[in-house]
């Protein structure tokens, strides 16, 4: 097998994955918990696709303590509206 | 016959490079901000329209989870395009290039150096976010160079300077120092720091965007060697028939393709092998 072949199949099958992680990651969803929502002890907390915490994760509005998520980023506000906050 | 070839890929370059630098930081479409473009651009800036594909890995990092769609997206990009990403479309590419058109003495890079970048991807960009969590001091955001241009000096700006924090002072110095760099040595900090750069890297290898050989008949002149931004030597493999892209090094800005006298010399027999007369 010459090296154009061998690349062309390295090629493919990295597409093959990427596409692959595309996917899963636009299947999945996290738990994220309002940051404050521990009053009276109730955890409030809301599903979100993994793209959505790629854009909370561009404001630095997500942490992680005790192994959830907590966000402070307000999606309810209209785009370009919302608190930075950093 | 060079010359006009070459005029039209430099300015091509420099033009989609302008026209990459307004889009990543025009945000004013739908909500894009998921989507990594794999170039280094602060997706912390106002203007940023997409994320850093490097500032979403260490927040993953930080949380300990894998980025799928952001690395998935990376991947496919760079499968794709490979370091044409580098070369034509990262506005701090184009600010390097820039800076190393300042007239001074140029000089080149250690061959050791090209391996920093690799320790930065693994060090700064995945171990000590994952272990000491994304609001570390110790991650490759907090001493970006793009992001002190982004977002360090226009807060520092707005609140007048007050709050100068060494962390900041640190970051200044980095961008200074690779500012100062590029001007000497030619995309300095894509060769040695850029952790984006260490992810590209390996995957010119198989991308299946790709400079082509230039010439089947190749002299080793060494032309494209002189030409060359990132010293990487594609003389090497044209003259071995392999493609002058397939080098972790190469960026694919297509000079080596342009500075090639067979190259042109092949255009001249075929045009004159179509037009006979």
């Amino acid at each position: 097998m010459n090296r154009a072949r061998l690349e062309q199949i390295a090629g493919w099958t990295v597409l093959a994955g990427a596409l692959v992680l595309i996917v899963l990651g636009l299947a999945r969803t996290h738990k994220v918990y309002a940051a404050d929502s521990e009053e009276f002890g109730i955890l409030v907390f809301e599903r979100i696709p993994d793209r959505q915490l790629v854009v909370d994760a561009t404001f630095s509005g997500v942490l992680r303590r005790d192994g959830r998520l907590f966000s402070t980023y307000d999606r309810s506000e209209i785009r370009g509206k919302q608190t930075c906050p950093t | 016959m060079a010359a006009a070839p070459r005029f039209f890929i430099v300015n091509a370059r420099r033009i989609t490079q302008t026209i990459s630098l307004l889009l990543l930081n025009s945000s004013w479409g739908p909500e894009l901000k998921w989507f990594c473009a794999p170039v280094l651009n602060c997706h912390s800036c106002a203007l940023a329209w997409f994320a850093c594909p490097i500032g979403v890995f260490i927040h993953y990092a930080g949380w300990r989870m894998f980025p799928f769609l952001a690395v998935g997206i990376v991947l496919l990009l760079a499968v794709l395009l490979g370091r044409l990403l580098c070369g034509w479309l990262c506005p701090f590419g184009l600010l390097q290039d820039l800076l190393h058109k300042i007239p001074s003495p140029k000089f080149g890079l250690p061959r050791w150096t090209r391996w920093i970048k690799y320790g930065v991807l693994l060090g700064l960009v995945v171990l000590t976010p994952y272990v000491l969590g994304e609001q570390t001091l110790y991650s490759f955001c907090r001493i970006c160079p793009t992001s002190a241009i982004q977002v360090t000096i226009p807060n520092l700006v707005r609140a007048g300077f007050f709050g100068l924090e060494t962390q900041t002072l640190i970051k200044l110095t980095i961008l200074v120092a690779v500012v100062v760099l590029a001007i000497f040595c030619c995309r300095s900090f894509c060769r040695v720091f850029c952790p984006l750069g260490a992810l590209l890297a390996p995957l010119n290898y198989i991308s299946f965007w790709t400079v082509k050989t230039p010439t089947v008949e190749c002299t080793v002149c060494g032309r494209c060697d002189a030409l060359c931004p990132v010293e990487g030597k594609p003389s090497l493999r044209a003259s071995k028939g392999v493609a002058p892209g397939r080098a972790a090094k190469c960026i694919a800005c297509t000079e080596c393709r342009t500075a090639c006298p067979r190259n042109d010399m092949d255009k001249s027999a075929a045009v004159s092998q179509s037009n006979p007369s």
